[in-house]
């Protein structure tokens, strides 16, 4: 019986990740449309846009992304071609296949299929889960990974089949997302103290399943420089009162207003109108963080643990707080969600107060709900539009649909970086680009900049944004909310 | 010992200023948002949306309550009690909402949670601060309690 509830919270999971995937969010963002472009490289030509031969870090903007999504892509842009659906898949099926992972992890947690089948209910409609898991967001396979190696690691028994699999799993985790980097290390120095004693009487399977995560760490040991070019720019190091930001930064990360009123304020991360958790869970996460508190037993004082440094990557990088890089809580906020309520329904009150409360709690629950859903496939492709590069696609179809009449096409740099876009949507030979070897301001018949165009005597189009008034206008790109975005002219 | 303990964190916490957030949040700025987010959210819902639906989701009680809400959520922000009281203020605060919670102190629980609606209802933000101040020092005597 709990597993066909678990299969049917799961399908419900999967429903609500891969319902209008490919329109919803409105538009492929940049990192997206470059792990897929990569990836379409990789397919044709075993190398990266710049030619390089099987990548361990993607050089892509010159962050040096890490290589696990790119690499996901392949066989899924194999099978659905270079589209909007194909570099969103693998977030999805692992944000979905996350549901019951955490269910039998939690059930090894606590032995107790209740708080499992709650922990993954509550994980399958959490608006943070569900808005990483419907973009091609990298940080979500990361989770995946993290929690498929901390279940094996929880199962093994001192079994070296499972150990290596959990290294895997780790080592995949750890090529998942930048700040997996630090967060792996952490996590699992974190799971070292707890089960100290545990992993010393094994130490020769724990020996061989080191060596094989150190196989999976080595890449970006020797690649260090360019792996941590991300995190230059982004890591508080070096800036002033750096213990202050350090904190307020980390704090922030259990700000109310976070978490249940307002989200992330980057578009991308949240949907306006709603947190990142939803509001009928307050009382219940603080009875479940009270009873994890309250609690002796190790695995719940590693649950805690695991709490209170989940926000450390986010912490020591701005903007803070940021929903993505502090993505390895969300887990955690469903696990102790659903301890909250296991232990509210175990609460000796008066029957009739408790029936009401739980009337009043599902009222709510179900408002919360059904008013996240609105706001996501209603109001959000919307609003947000902006801040996935909506109309890019539209305005390079219609690009690409008379190319064939200029010499030159000159593109406006206003918006994001334009040649990835038109070397995805235009399916450009990845092989002849990298025999260009270009600087990214230029392919073809492409040319991308601002304002500053080289001069050339024949036939050009130009695309530029709203700003712009070309002598002859051929058609104007408007966003959902009737912003004018791009308009092209010759 | 703990004499000296109480009196040095008591200097500590009253020689903190007080934190006057620069974000105005009470009842008049919440009735001020409320046409303009209606506004704006039947904009976005747009003509073609059954007007039943968009009352659902934006009416001006839900609105009225998700302003509240934010206002009231503002007054736990964690980042504002260690403005307020510094990073000890803070842990003694927190131990003053572990000790509450978990000795089901319902008069103190109830202080606690009403205090962020007096802000909203009286409108003098200082309110807040001194709370933080206030509950950092039971929390503390809580913490001195507990150690023997």
């Amino acid at each position: 019986m709990k597993i066909k509830i678990l299969i049917l919270i799961t399908l419900l999971a999967g429903f609500l990740r891969f319902y209008h995937l490919s329109s919803n969010p409105p538009g492929l963002y940049m990192d997206e449309i470059s792990f897929g472009y990569n990836a379409y490289s990789i397919l044709k030509t075993a190398r990266d846009e710049y030619g390089t031969f099987l990548p361990t870090a993607f050089k892509s903007f010159g962050d040096y992304k890490a290589p696990l999504y790119a690499y996901l892509l392949v066989p899924t842009i194999a099978i659905f071609g270079l589209n909007e659906f194909a570099v969103r898949f693998p977030a999805a099926l692992l944000g979905t296949l996350t549901i019951p992972l955490v269910y039998f992890l939690v059930l090894k947690i606590f032995r107790n299929e209740k708080i499992a089948l709650l922990s993954s209910a509550s994980l399958a409609i959490s608006p943070w889960h569900l808005q990483f898991s419907r973009a091609g967001f990298e940080a979500n396979t990361m989770v995946f990974f993290e929690i498929l190696g901390f279940t094996l690691f929880l199962y093994s028994k001192n079994r070296l089949r499972y150990l290596i699999l959990a290294a895997i799993a780790f080592g995949l985790a750890f090529n998942a997302y930048h700040a997996a980097r630090i967060w792996i290390p952490i996590f699992l120095l974190t799971v070292a103290i707890y089960y100290r004693e545990s992993l010393l009487k094994q130490k020769s399977k724990i020996l061989v399943a080191a060596f094989i995560l150190s196989i999976f760490i080595l890449p970006s040991v020797i690649n260090f420089k360019d792996v941590t070019t991300r995190g230059r720019d982004v890591l508080i190091i070096g800036q002033k009162d750096i213990e202050k930001t350090f904190v307020t930064n980390y704090l922030t990360h259990f700000s109310p207003v976070f978490l249940f009123v307002s989200g992330d304020s980057i578009g991308r991360h949240s949907v306006p109108g709603i947190g990142e958790l939803y509001i009928f869970k307050i009382p219940f996460v603080f009875i479940g963080l009270m009873v994890l508190i309250k609690s002796k037993e190790r695995n719940c004082r590693l649950l805690l643990a695991w709490f209170l440094i989940a926000p450390i990557p986010s912490a020591i990088a701005t903007p803070a707080p940021h929903a993505l890089r502090d993505i390895t809580s969300i887990p955690l906020w469903s696990i102790i969600t659903a301890l909250g309520i296991y232990s509210f329904t175990k609460v000796r009150i008066n029957p009739y107060l408790k029936k009401t409360l739980y009337v009043i709690v599902s009222v709510i629950a179900f408002y919360n709900i059904i008013t996240y859903l609105h706001l996501y496939h209603s109001h959000y492709p919307k609003e947000k539009a902006i801040d996935w590069s909506a109309g890019t696609k539209e305005m390079i179809q219609y690009v690409a649909s008379v190319e064939n009449n200029y010499g030159r096409i000159y593109v406006t740099k206003s918006y994001s970086i334009p040649y990835i876009y038109f070397l995805f949507y235009t399916k450009y030979d990845p092989k002849i680009y990298q025999q260009e070897n270009g600087d990214n301001s230029h392919f073809g018949k492409y040319y991308f900049n601002t304002t500053d165009w080289p001069s050339y005597n024949g036939r050009y189009l130009v695309i530029d944004d709203g700003g712009s008034h070309p002598r002859n206008l051929l058609k104007e790109i408007y966003i959902n909310n009737n912003n004018l975005i791009y308009r092209i002219g010759n | 010992m703990k004499i000296i303990l109480t009196i040095f964190f008591i200097f500590y916490l009253l020689t903190k200023p007080t934190l006057i957030p620069q974000e105005e949040c009470n009842l008049r700025t919440i009735s001020q948002s409320i046409p303009p987010i209606v506004w704006y959210e039947q904009t976005i819902d747009g003509e073609n949306q059954p007007s039943i639906v968009t009352r659902f989701f934006h009416n001006k009680s839900n609105i009225f309550m998700s302003q509240f809400t934010k206002c009231y959520a503002h007054s736990f922000e964690p980042v504002e009690v260690y403005l307020s009281i510094g990073l000890i203020g803070l842990f003694f605060w927190a131990n003053f909402i572990y000790e509450i919670l978990i000795k089901k102190n319902w008069w103190l629980i109830a202080v606690f949670l009403s205090i962020p609606v007096l802000t909203i209802f009286i409108s003098d933000p200082r309110i807040t601060s001194y709370a933080y101040k206030i509950f950092a020092m039971i929390g503390f005597a809580y913490f001195l309690k507990r150690v023997k």
